[in-house]
């Protein structure tokens, strides 16, 4: 029997619209692979302090999907974010320090070019790392590998079903939002989540 | 030879502000439309048409396009 740890995924990732194509696309894929996609959006109105939510949610995943590709300098502040690396660290801090079911985290690091992390984040060498080029089938297609590995008795739909799935998921997006009566720019990671684990549970991969 | 088992999706206990059932019922009702428009052979009409309702298809992104629905909150790294 699986655990919620067991089957935990937490998606460390940029937030903004600019990276939302692949952050639908690794969602989609965590469910489509039957695991549980969970990220600091959860219980966002729940109070709780941001990096205590954060340490929470590592600490229940055992698995870790880490997008450092957003390294670039903001235009306005001229400093780079540093909140994926810093989450990254705790995750691989929590595999390294922690005791039981904590050393059996396994991560997998996104960056959009290859090789790009040894230029500002060379420690991480050793890592599951690879490259999306900013493009959901490449994203889907190294979420899915990772998952993979870490399953031995079940099957997996391929990549290129998945992306197909995912795509007709996103065609009904719009029409899912207007029936839950919900305007689609203010839907909650938490409910896009539950639209997308309904939608696949509706549409099962043909055998 | 038995082939391995197909994985089963996992629910999440949080729907938001939605019920399950009312997830479940909209995710049936969006996919009764999508496979009759199927069956009619119907195309959608486009969103330029004058006095039309937008379709499903008509306002929704294609294939591989930017996801329309962002999460509430926004964090840029």
């Amino acid at each position: 029997m699986t655990t919620p740890y067991e089957v935990g995924v937490f998606i460390n990732c940029p937030f903004d619209a600019r990276y939302r194509k692949l952050f639908h696309a690794t969602v989609f894929t965590v469910s489509d692979c039957g695991f549980q996609p969970r990220c600091a959006l959860e219980a966002e109105d729940g109070g709780e302090e941001r990096i205590r939510k954060i340490k929470r949610i590592i600490r229940e995943c055992r698995y870790g999907i880490h997008d450092i590709s957003r390294v670039e300098v903001d235009a306005k502040s001229r400093l780079p974010r540093f909140n994926m690396p810093l989450e990254l660290g705790l995750f691989l801090g929590a595999q390294e320090y922690g005791v039981d079911e904590q050393k059996e985290k396994r991560s997998l690091v996104l960056d959009s070019v290859p090789y790009r992390y040894q230029k500002f984040c060379s420690d991480i060498a050793g890592q599951d790392i690879r490259a999306h080029g900013d493009r959901p089938v490449k994203a889907v297609g190294a979420v899915r590998a990772m998952l993979a590995t870490a399953l031995g008795g079940f099957r997996l739909p391929g990549p290129a079903r998945i992306m197909e799935r995912y795509s007709a998921f996103q065609v009904e997006l719009p029409a899912l939002c207007r029936e839950t009566g919900v305007a689609i720019d203010e839907l909650q990671f938490v409910e896009l989540r539950a639209l997308i684990e309904t939608w696949i549970a509706d549409h099962p991969v043909a055998h | 030879m038995a082939k391995k088992p197909w994985r089963t999706v996992q629910f999440s206990e949080d729907t938001g502000r939605f019920t399950r059932q009312q997830i479940a019922d909209a995710v049936r009702v969006v996919k009764e439309r999508s496979e009759a428009r199927k069956k009619n052979g119907r195309r959608p009409r486009t969103a330029g048409t004058a006095g039309a309702e937008r379709t499903d298809e008509a306002s929704a992104p294609k294939p591989g396009d930017v996801a329309a629905a962002p999460a509430r909150a926004k964090r840029e790294g």
